[in-house]
């Protein structure tokens, strides 16, 4: 939304600056046709865009000019001097209004009725008086409109700048080759360094023009994921990483169907039911998560659902049926072989299409699409416990700093984020020995495998030669390879253009680059080419196994809450992050004590909430497991029920303590327990030996009646106004003053909700879960 | 009505492609050859700063012999440019047909590779489908 509202605010004064002129040429000549179509059609699209927006002031304005200069178009008005001051008064007021909405002010009161009145013919010269008036308010207001300025532009012009940028590059990488040649030659090449050192700002500039947040594809998922699973009946939290990773822009349209699309399977096809989720002992709710790391030239996106994984038996009989492969082929295929399969053109695992996957576009469309820009998809999956996706993706218009090499009497780039070091291969420190046909070298006392690089290529032998050198490529945190070069030659900055299909498919290449003389070079594609020869693939994104931690509801605004039917007999929900699992005990792991019950799970014991005294406890209890992150306690309950979410406030209950408050859920309130109190009350010995400590300010009357108790309940000891380490600070925030001082972590509150939502890390003083929140990631910061 | 083709001559035999595909023609100057790639991709040139995959026409037909390298037209497909390495490049010529269908069988991968026929000044030519013959001949597909 505020995206769209920039959008609309820039495009309006794009307009009003483009129509400036316009409007003082119809001044000096009304009768001007042109003039007119060009204002009438100003008016016309601020109309139409603010209707989408809920302006009204602004839509009755450009409505009212729009009519009277429709008139004039017509010809049933005469536009004379006082027809035109009135449209240009409104003209003028509409720039205020954009002002005011792009500074965020409330719109400045009044006069518009006078306005539009004064666009009547019988109102003398009400528009001239008008007219003069909003320009004298107007003019203070133009100093406060200095917001960064921006222009939008074609991409095909960025484009252009970019490859134009590449040439001079090229150009004068070629003209720095003649000047070594041509010998030293001091009057030129302080010339040449200053035009070196423009040429490198001017390249990095362009280069970041480019390169947007990949956040700008994550935003629209959550939506997506919602839309999808209340679609079909099932319930998936969407965790959201490496937001901020940077890409170029075109490729994240790129890839945007193909990540809808892998979204749209794993919901369809790979999330079960809650019903089936429960049955096999997961969390009702699914959870994918998409995450995204840059390694080195690369960006890794990974999606991974917690579903039932691919089901290989049926895209094996799929494969057959669809005449892919012979029953005998596919006895013989490994299970990783028949994954692989989804790729094939013409498969769709689903028995009947449904209306959200399976309608003819296929993995085999995102994997070509994928590899129209250069990427590879690879997939792998576990039964019953989930796929992971793996799209690797070329940074295609960064630029690279790349090593070039030589084997087999040809130049390729090896990326230089993969290069550990260069090794002689006569050095003493080395040794080469043989096993099978792997080729291994000995250095600095690790065994290290050992890739001839001509042999990679078919254009040489699997012999590593003393007179080679080795570079050494990391993979991974500990996977090292060597991979034996005839020469190496330099390291130079390139940019990488995306290859022909035909040569991607060989798998070896990244990318193309020209050299500094101008001759293509080669970039290799060290991961695959390690993935190819056996060794480690490096550069996996994290993948999502731990659902405890990866739990947290993308959107604060709406909550999850898990709702059951407790043993008091009344409808209960909490909330769902606080959910690690649901678990089945016999009636005999209950202990009833006296001070409290306990039950055992596994091997340990838990404090057991939630049982009525003397209450009958049947052969099986159910039970929530709940975590804070620090301590686990289990919650018994008669009967689950369904998850849901809500952004209604709760009713508090003050005279409840365990109760965060009442929910109206589908015409029945239900309890929401708080989860705070829950563990304050039942884990207290234990919290207390860690319990972090927070500042409030104390001179606030507020923050000692309302936020004390609050941040106590989160496990929080209030620091003593002479304590020097804290581990958080709640500060109230007011618009001058903003607080200062970084004390870990500080948690600003505002009395203003629209403040608050547009200040990092603000909170609004009342958003109790927010605030919850915050200090329950920044314990569990701590705790990590 | 008509459009204009740039005539090739591919084993002696002439071709049409669309001149609106065609980008430019160039002298191909070095060839780098790329290990790995399928045989009809002779390899990268460079074109003003811009590299080129050439592609081999006569491999990229399932013959075996290896077009000498000369002046290529560069046409891009899908995003990447290409410089169709072809025995002769001729002129630029109107068709005085609009594309017929193709006479029967003219063998595979003269199939695989035709849109149709038009007839020129100088004869029938065989229309291609450029995206199909830098695709490379059919082993490569499966």
């Amino acid at each position: 939304m505020d995206d769209l509202l920039a959008d609309f605010v820039a495009e309006t004064r794009e307009m009003l600056e483009a129509i400036g002129g316009e409007i003082v040429a119809w001044e000096a000549d009304p009768a001007d046709g042109t003039r007119l179509d060009a204002i009438f059609r100003f008016v016309h699209t601020v109309k139409g865009n603010c209707g989408f927006f809920d302006f009204p002031r602004l839509e009755k304005l450009s409505h009212a000019a729009e009519g009277t200069l429709a008139d004039v178009r017509a010809g049933r008005r005469y536009p004379d001097s006082h027809l035109v001051n009135a449209v240009l008064a409104i003209i003028d007021r509409i720039t205020q209004l954009i002002d005011a909405i792009d500074a965020g002010q409330e719109l400045p009161e009044g006069g518009d009725d006078v306005l539009i009145a004064a666009l009547e013919p019988d109102t003398p010269d009400a528009g001239e008086s008008i007219a003069v008036q909003s320009v004298a308010a107007q003019a203070p207001s133009t100093a406060s409109s200095a917001t960064p300025r921006t222009i939008r532009l074609p991409v095909e012009l960025l484009d252009r700048v970019m490859s134009g940028v590449s040439d001079m590059v090229l150009a004068r990488n070629d003209l720095a080759r003649r000047l070594r040649e041509a010998g030293a030659e001091p009057t030129l090449d302080g010339p040449f360094e200053r035009l070196t050192g423009i040429l490198n700002d001017v390249r990095e500039a362009v280069t970041r023009m480019r390169m947007q947040r990949i956040e700008h594809l994550y935003n629209a998922l959550p939506r997506l994921v919602r839309d999808l699973s209340a679609e079909l009946g099932k319930q998936v939290m969407v965790d959201l990483d490496g937001g901020d990773v940077e890409l170029d822009r075109e490729m994240i349209e790129m890839m945007r169907d193909p990540i809808t699309h892998i979204i749209r399977n794993a919901i369809d096809h790979g999330i079960e039911s809650p019903s089936a989720r429960l049955a096999a002992g997961k969390r009702e709710i699914g959870l994918l998560s998409i995450s995204a790391r840059q390694s080195g030239n690369r960006i890794t996106l990974t999606v991974t659902d917690d579903g039932k994984g691919l089901d290989t038996e049926k895209i094996g009989r799929k494969a057959v049926a669809a005449g892919l492969v012979s029953e005998a082929e596919l006895a013989a295929m490994s299970r990783e072989d028949i994954v692989e399969l989804i790729f094939a053109p013409g498969l769709s695992t689903a028995d009947e299409v449904s209306a959200v996957s399976g309608r003819g576009v296929g993995m085999d469309v995102v994997r070509a699409n994928i590899e129209r820009v250069g990427g590879t998809i690879s997939v792998c999956s576990r039964p019953g416990s989930g796929t992971e996706f793996h799209l690797q993706i070329p940074l295609t218009l960064s630029i690279i700093s790349a090593l070039t090499v030589s084997a087999g009497g040809q130049r390729f780039a090896i990326p230089q984020s993969y290069v550990e070091e260069i090794v002689h291969g006569g050095a003493k420190a080395i040794e080469f020995s043989t096993v099978g046909e792997t080729r291994l070298v000995v250095f600095r006392e690790r065994r290290i495998p050992c890739l001839p690089l001509a042999h990679v290529l078919g254009i040489g032998g699997n012999e590593v030669d003393r007179r080679q050198k080795l570079v050494l490529l990391r993979l991974g945190p500990s996977d090292l390879v060597a991979l034996a070069v005839d020469a190496i030659h330099d390291q130079e900055d390139l940019v990488v253009k995306p290859l022909a299909p035909a040569i991607m498919q060989t798998g070896v290449y990244a990318g193309t680059t020209l050299l500094d003389d101008g001759n293509p070079v080669l970039m290799l594609d060290v991961p695959t080419i390690a993935a190819q020869n056996g060794l480690a693939a490096g550069a996996r994104a994290r993948t999502a196994t731990s659902v405890a931690e990866e739990a947290q509801p993308t959107d604060r605004k709406l909550r999850r809450l898990l709702t059951f039917t407790a043993f008091d007999g009344r409808r209960k929900a909490i909330g769902l992050e606080l959910v690690m699992r649901i678990d089945q005990v016999p009636a005999e792991a209950i202990d009833r004590g006296e001070t409290g019950d306990t039950v055992v799970i596994g091997e340990k014991i838990y404090p057991l909430v939630g049982l009525e005294p003397g209450c009958a406890l049947g052969d099986a209890v159910k039970l929530l497991r709940l975590s804070d992150s620090l301590n686990e306690l289990a919650y018994a309950v008669v009967e689950l029920d369904d998850s849901i979410e809500t952004g209604e406030e709760l009713m508090p209950t003050p005279e409840d303590p365990a109760l965060e408050g009442l929910l109206l859920h589908r015409g029945e309130q239900l309890r929401v327990l708080d989860g705070f109190a829950l563990f304050a009350r039942y884990t207290g010995l234990a919290m207390q030996a860690e319990r972090p400590v927070c500042r409030i300010p104390r001179d606030d009357e507020w923050a000692v009646r309302m936020l004390e108790p609050l941040v106590r309940a989160a496990g929080y000891r209030i620091a003593e106004p002479d304590e020097e380490h804290v581990d958080i600070e709640i500060a109230i925030a007011d618009q001058s003053a903003p607080a200062t001082g970084e004390v870990g972590h500080c948690i600003r509150l505002y009395a203003d909700p629209d403040i608050a939502a547009k200040r990092a890390g603000g909170i609004y003083r009342y958003d109790r879960s927010a605030l919850v929140e915050a200090l329950r990631s920044a314990r569990q910061e701590k705790a990590a | 009505m008509s459009s204009l083709y740039v005539m090739i001559e591919i084993d002696g035999r002439l071709a049409a492609i669309d001149a609106a595909d065609v980008q430019s023609v160039i002298e191909v100057g070095n060839i780098y050859p790329v290990p790995r790639a399928p045989g009809h991709i002779a390899g990268l040139t460079a074109m003003r700063s811009q590299s080129l995959t050439v592609v081999d026409c006569r491999k990229a037909l399932g013959l075996t012999s290896e077009t000498a390298p000369e002046r290529a037209p560069v046409v891009r497909v899908a995003g990447h440019s290409y410089a169709l390495i072809v025995d002769a490049v001729d002129d630029v010529l109107e068709a005085r047909s609009e594309p017929i269908p193709l006479p029967g069988d003219i063998g595979i991968e003269w199939q695989r590779v035709g849109r149709g026929m038009i007839e020129t000044d100088r004869g029938p030519a065989l229309l291609l489908d450029v995206e199909a013959l830098i695709a490379g001949p059919r082993a490569v597909a499966a």
